[in-house]
């Protein structure tokens, strides 16, 4: 008794053709792999990096400076306390940092609810797509 | 030749496959946005190129070889009046379709309850989205963009002329 054996020799060459593909090609990537790991390390400092710091207080404006290390622009379309509020929306380039210049309305009334931990100020970013609305205590 | 359809879907097939041009966009408020069919694919993180991407697309790419090559035996075999099926042309497409599907469910029960934050990620196959998340005081709103290309309508006459070979098939039986 004879036994026939059907070769499918459409998957047999697509095979080895697909792995010879992913060895020659490996040989010549080696290095992205580290680079790879590398970058998605750099996306875990953005967060760091990405600082709104005050560079001057008076009794008319705070100016703040806003530093964007992400590789697109961040537009700030407002920044409001009960006090301050933004005069108008700015846009931050990429890999660069701006002073942005928020409008204090009562001076005293806002020392007085710094002192108390109650100064809340409402920040929206936008990047593309995205919108950010967070609430912070300053 | 005994079998036309069953020949011009491969055919069809073949030039599908050899086109290097993604078949889908989709894109999570901009911070996330990817290029892709099941042979290649970009990455872009917050407007920059994924290296690890590279390394992805040589896997795709090798899958490119290997349907290529089942293609090619698929067209000897019809030429010479064998009803030869290789169905993976037929099933590419249709999984675009079924995925969004899956992505809902890994989004909305997995990630949602590993991480503690209420997600309201919508079914999405194709169009326009707005996923928002609440975290730490923060609450982020991302538009969700999900479109096919040119090239993905392109890929569905395959899996067209491969039903109507089923069918006929089934009808001389």
């Amino acid at each position: 008794m004879r036994i026939k054996i059907i070769v499918n020799w459409g998957k047999i060459f697509g095979i080895i053709f697909a792995i010879l593909f992913i060895f020659i090609s490996f040989q010549t990537i080696k290095h992205d792999y580290y680079l790879g790991i590398q970058q998605i390390k750099s996306f875990t400092n953005v967060q760091n990096d990405l600082k709104i710091s005050i560079v001057s207080f008076n009794k008319t404006n705070i100016v703040l400076n806003v530093n964007n290390p992400l590789n697109l622009s961040i537009t700030i379309y407002n920044i409001t306390g009960k006090y301050v509020y933004l005069k108008k929306p700015y846009i931050v380039p990429p890999h660069n940092s701006k002073d942005i210049i928020l409008i204090v309305t009562n001076y005293s009334e806002l020392i007085n609810n710094i002192s108390n931990n109650t100064e809340t100020l409402t920040i929206s970013l936008g990047i593309l797509n995205t919108t950010i609305n967070e609430v912070e205590t300053l | 030749m005994k079998y036309p359809i069953l020949f011009s879907y491969y055919i069809i097939s073949l030039i599908v496959v050899l086109i290097p041009l993604p078949w889908w966009y989709y894109s999570v408020g901009g911070i996330f946005q990817t290029y892709e069919s099941p042979f290649q694919i970009s990455l872009n993180f917050f407007g920059d190129s994924l290296i690890l991407g590279n390394i992805l697309n040589i896997l795709l790419n090798a899958f490119r070889i290997y349907v290529v090559v089942n293609l090619i035996y698929g067209i000897i075999l019809v030429t010479r009046n064998n009803k030869y099926r290789y169905s993976t042309m037929f099933w590419l497409p249709i999984f675009y379709f079924i995925d969004p599907i899956i992505i809902y469910f890994i989004i909305n029960y997995f990630l949602g309850l590993a991480l503690h934050i209420p997600i309201s990620y919508p079914i999405l196959i194709i169009g326009e989205e707005n996923l928002s998340v609440t975290s730490q005081g923060a609450n982020i709103r991302m538009l969700i963009i999900s479109e096919p290309t040119i090239l993905f309508w392109v890929s569905l006459i395959p899996t067209i002329l491969y039903v109507l070979f089923l069918t006929i098939e089934r009808k001389k039986n």
